[in-house]
């Protein structure tokens, strides 16, 4: 298994190669005086200047030419500076990584937890007033689209009943995290809150948690829930469960040990897809809710065509990618003892 | 069994939901003021003009949502918005507007402003005399010297990023409009931009290339907000002329290092490294390896035009003298917090201006991003916000709120467009855009269509101005006649009533439209030409999200084709990236844009429109219209070097009637503006220069009364459009 995995691991730099070695062609079918708006922003008294901004950039430069400066300063960990973040790359995805796994952690956990257990009531009550329901709810939190959601959500717990805010603290907390006395270890706000024992700034993150990750639970766990019910299903028809039933075992021995067990293997390939989603920021979610993750800041980037920072989310995104398929796979391994990955 | 457990399991997913809505149900955002109701009979209490404090939520903080965030907080590189509406809280100038004025000053660092009367402006107009302050105080607790205003003005000339706001002081102070020539290599000297500004004791000279009327509005900007010399070059920013610096050698790798005992500083720009000398002036350290030592002109080279604004020493660290300064700038959150200054003093005219003296009402202010509007418009009803930037169409949605108000009428000098496209480019080889066939066939238009005046005549006269006025700005805009707004010196309306000229948009008329159209191109009314009788095809561009662009187009396709069935308007919007493109390339036949001012002065507007070089008219190949346009050129050259503000009349009297005469472009709109604000925030001091629009002047704003709005402190044009009930 180790062999496997380093072998993977080692796999990762051509992934990434030819990941940004697409994109950075995708980009280059841009003209120069496209890809100039990342350095001019939307000010008209910037016109003027931007074929001076183009030849200080190198954007005129052959695109080889480009790419390969590109990858020398890749290479050196310099992936560039985003003009629309005002920040480093690296520091950019860096400074925006701890509100999207706050958020994931907040939600993954619910997800997969209610997904499958809706999914296995579901199969094992087929056709019943139980399956008609998981189902009905599982098309609705599909077909909803995660902004209409998370308006409804927000719009029912903010603007009717003032409960929660939208982004990630009250103005309150906000000024507490920003105080000098305050240290932030982490950038997520729930566990720094506890690190410096504010409890305040722990409940205050916590509920403006709640709401985003809500959102993304209903949309969410209705993949979790349709691809449990019909592996299920598929599983409860196999002989082998037939063949445990006939010996005698408890229906509970056969639905949970036997059944369940295998059915999981595609709602595990399902969930890493979902999780290195999650990782990479649920954009809808984040904007609607003024939470500012990876998604966000991958929408607020590509709007404006900031290609260092396009280019380095979609490294980034290619070793998420590559990792958690890592995970998966090993997980298959431990969880079917019949796949080996040798 | 199993459906026992299904019930177990269930009953803890309906505990967790309840126990999601007690976690979110417990407590309010405001933490102080308890309930929902409480809330909703604060806010009646505040529309009673109850004045106590403890009702007011975070009473000592000022909450304001924007769109966007600061892109530096260096005086010399930031030249946006979201940058100015901070500095202008942490940052002092020589002077500051007298009220709602944009051509009258107090003195601010200065002791007093200079006029011609009083000697601090030379008759010729080349000299201006500013003397500085001794009481002043920067944040870090260093006091204000003069050195500090020379090596703000020079530093700002040094570093000319490329569309950055260097030519601001470069055009006046230097006669050219950056530092470099068309190759990119430095054209001037570091002599040049020292002798332009000198010291003598507490008097700061500038000394001026030419007569530039606009000067003390360029003192007035942003970008010329007085920087603390030390504190720059200590952070490794520009070191000042006279020092030396130790540069790489021919290895390309720094071998020297500054001491531990030292003050020098290793400044790095890029890959780039220097090692300066520190506030002192005396370089310390011993080049060594093959490491050389520099001096002025190589310090210039490697200060200016730096790549990125985290290249520039003070990016994202401050030491001004205004009444605020920077707590904390996170830029993941996109959240700005201002905490208020105890040393802040005023100066007696300005203190006088805003009757009051010492530090600001409020403790701390925080500018934090909300993308969407509805997020901010039920943050402000909460009350967990205090003033909210907003679109004009999402005015109607706050109006009437419990314990909103809108401040309306704000008087602004933005100005909007349709623009022509005198020389359409890429029209042969197939590049341009929005041109159909590329000839006058009925499916499209050559690329000089909009030279002919008829042509652009009948734009003109097919725009119901009025229609776009009410519908995209509720009757809250004007449409100029021309770019010079009516708030501009030298315009016809509020600020030169000693003009005879009357000016008046390009009236909305169908037929004169018609008849324009049948004389393009070589017809005339009885014989009409092509256009009128093959009909066109082209597009109106406008850049994506701008909804009042949209309109504009719309209202241009719809009269359009009721003037003439063969005339065809299609409508489309472009992602800003590409639009930028289009636009510079010169592919774009028609489309809609706006300008907002660098300075106050006519010049900085008519020049974008009217000149063969300005922003809207290279682009737009204004030179084909030959003579003439060289002639607008010329005036406007003329117009931004004399003194005599009757010549500069007759200037722009003569641009402005040449404008409509020609119909250069169609004038859209001139907005007031307008701050969705608690009622519990009071003294709200606006200008229209201020970069910062809802929230004005944050020195005066407090939290603590419900009070209307004072009509001397916004600074209300007789002309502007108000439902601010102020007194």
């Amino acid at each position: 298994m180790l062999t496997y995995i380093a072998r993977r691991l080692l796999a990762l730099p051509i992934v990434m190669f030819f990941v940004s070695l697409i994109i950075f062609l995708l980009l280059s079918m841009l003209p120069p005086g496209t890809r100039v708006a990342a350095f001019v922003g939307q000010n008209p008294r910037a016109l003027g200047a931007t074929q001076q901004l183009i030849e200080k950039h190198g954007l005129n430069d052959d695109i080889h030419i480009q790419w390969w400066n590109w990858m020398t300063n890749v290479a050196q960990g310099n992936l560039g500076f985003s003009q629309t973040q005002t920040m480093p790359v690296t520091e950019a995805l860096a400074s925006f990584l701890p509100a999207t796994l706050e958020l994931m952690m907040a939600s993954i956990v619910p997800i997969l937890v209610i997904g499958i257990w809706l999914g296995v009531l579901a199969a094992i009550h087929q056709n019943s007033w139980i399956d008609h329901i998981s189902r009905l709810t599982s098309i609705v939190g599909w077909s909803l689209p995660t902004f209409i959601a998370g308006l409804l959500l927000l719009m029912v717990f903010y603007g009717m009943l003032g409960w929660v805010s939208d982004g990630r603290l009250s103005t309150q907390a906000t000024l507490i995290v920003r105080s000098s006395d305050f240290i932030s270890y982490t950038g997520m706000n729930t566990i720094d809150g506890l690190l410096n024992g504010n409890a305040f700034v722990f409940w205050d993150a916590l509920k403006h948690l709640i709401l985003p990750a809500t959102t993304i639970v209903i949309v969410v766990t209705a993949v979790i829930v349709r691809i449990m019910r019909s592996s299920m299903l598929n599983t409860l028809r196999e002989d082998y469960i037939y063949a445990a039933r006939a010996k005698g075992l408890k229906e509970n021995v056969v639905i949970y040990k036997h059944a369940r067990r295998n059915a999981m293997i595609p709602v595990l390939t399902t969930s890493g897809v979902i999780v290195a989603g999650l990782f990479l920021g649920f954009a809808t979610a984040e904007i609607v809710f003024n939470f500012k993750g990876l998604g966000y800041l991958f929408i607020t980037s590509a709007q404006q065509l900031d290609f260092p920072m396009v280019l380095g989310f979609a490294l980034f995104s290619s070793i998420v990618f590559v990792i958690i398929n890592l995970i998966v796979d090993v997980l298959y391994a431990i969880y079917d003892p019949r796949v080996s990955l040798d | 069994m199993i459906r026992n457990l299904g019930r177990k399991l269930t009953v803890v997913l309906l505990m967790s939901v309840v126990l999601m809505g007690l976690l979110v149900g417990c407590g309010t955002e405001s933490g102080d003021t308890g309930a929902d109701t409480d809330q909703q009979q604060q806010s009646e209490e505040q529309q009673q003009g109850d004045t106590q404090t403890a009702d007011v939520n975070n009473p000592e903080t000022l909450v304001y949502l924007n769109i966007g965030q600061p892109q530096s907080l260096d005086p010399a590189w930031q030249f946006d918005t979201g940058s100015a509406s901070v500095l202008d809280q942490v940052y002092d100038q020589l002077v500051f507007y007298q009220g709602g004025r944009t051509n009258q000053f107090v003195a601010q660092l200065a002791t007093e402003v200079p006029t011609v009367e009083n000697g601090g402006i030379s008759e010729d107009g080349r000299t201006y005399q500013f003397t500085i302050r001794e009481d002043v105080q920067f944040h870090s607790g260093d006091g204000l010297t003069p050195e500090d205003v020379e090596y703000t003005f020079e530093r700002l000339m040094v570093m000319d990023r490329d569309a950055g706001p260097s030519f601001l002081v470069l055009d006046p102070l230097l006669d050219r409009n950056g530092t470099r020539d068309g190759d990119g290599n430095i054209a001037v000297t570091p002599q040049q931009i020292d002798d332009r500004v000198t010291v003598d004791g507490q008097t700061v000279t500038f000394h001026l290339s030419k007569p530039f009327p606009p000067f003390m509005q360029i003192v007035e900007t942003s970008s010329t907000s007085i920087v603390n010399k030390s504190f720059v070059i200590q952070r490794g920013g520009w070191p000042g002329f006279g020092t030396q610096a130790i540069a790489t050698g021919e290895n390309g790798q720094l071998d020297s290092q500054p001491s531990g005992t030292s003050d020098d500083v290793l400044a790095t720009i890029g890959t780039e490294r220097l090692i300066t000398a520190g506030p002192d002036g005396q370089l310390q350290t011993e080049p060594s390896g093959d490491d050389t030592t520099v001096g002025d002109e190589a310090i210039l080279s490697f200060f200016n035009n730096p790549p990125n604004q985290q290249d520039t020493a003070i990016f994202q660290v401050t030491d001004g003298t205004g009444p605020f300064k920077l707590q904390n700038w996170n830029r993941a959150d996109r959240e700005v917090l201002l905490s208020r200054y105890e040393g802040f003093k005023p100066s007696d005219e300005l203190s006088n201006l805003l009757n009051r003296e010492g530090p600001a009402n409020l403790e701390q202010a925080l500018f934090r991003e909300v993308p969407e509007a509805s997020a901010r418009i039920t943050a402000l009803e909460n009350g967990d916000a205090d003033i909210i930037q907003l679109p004009r169409e999402r005015a109607p949605d706050v109006r009437g709120s419990e314990g909103v108000r809108v401040v309306d009428g704000l008087p602004t000098f933005d100005v909007s467009s349709l623009f022509f496209n005198f020389d359409i480019q890429g029209v042969d080889d197939g590049s341009a855009v929005g041109v159909g066939s590329g000839q006058l066939d009925g499916s499209g238009i050559p690329a000089d269509f909009f030279q002919d005046i008829h042509v652009r005549k009948g734009f003109a006269h097919a725009f119901d101005g009025q229609s776009f006025i009410e519908d995209v700005f509720n009757g809250q805009a004007v449409q100029p006649a021309t770019p010079v707004t009516p708030a501009l010196p030298y315009s016809q309306d509020r600020n030169a009533p000693e003009s005879s000229l009357e000016l008046s948009p390009i009236p909305f008329d169908p037929e004169q439209a018609e008849a324009e159209f049948k004389q393009a191109f070589g017809g005339s009314v009885d014989d009409p030409g092509p256009v009128w009788t093959n009909g066109f095809q082209l597009t109106c561009f406008y850049n994506s999200g701008n909804e009042a662009r949209k309109t504009a187009c719309e209202i241009m396709r719809s009269t359009l084709s009721n003037i003439n069935g063969d005339f065809t308007v299609e409508v489309q919007s472009v992602p800003w990236p590409v639009y930028l493109n289009q636009l510079t390339s010169g592919i774009m036949p028609f489309y809609a844009l706006g300008w907002a001012p660098d300075f106050v002065d006519p010049d900085n507007f008519i020049r974008q429109w009217m000149h063969t070089q300005g922003s809207y008219g290279g682009p737009n190949q204004i030179a084909t219209l030959g003579e003439k346009a060289q002639q607008w050129s010329d005036l406007i050259d003329e117009g931004i070097s004399t003194l005599d503000s009757d010549r500069r009349q007759e200037i722009y009297d003569q641009l402005q009637q040449a404008f409509i005469d020609n119909a250069v472009a169609i004038m859209l709109a001139n907005p007031v503006s307008f701050s969705p604000q608690r009622t519990w925030v009071s003294d709200f001091y606006y200008n229209p220069t201020f970069a910062f629009r809802q929230g004005g002047y944050l020195y005066t704003l407090d939290k603590t009364a419900t009070a209307t709005p004072k009509c001397d402190m916004l600074g209300l044009f007789d002309h502007a459009t108000s439902d601010n009930s102020c007194q």
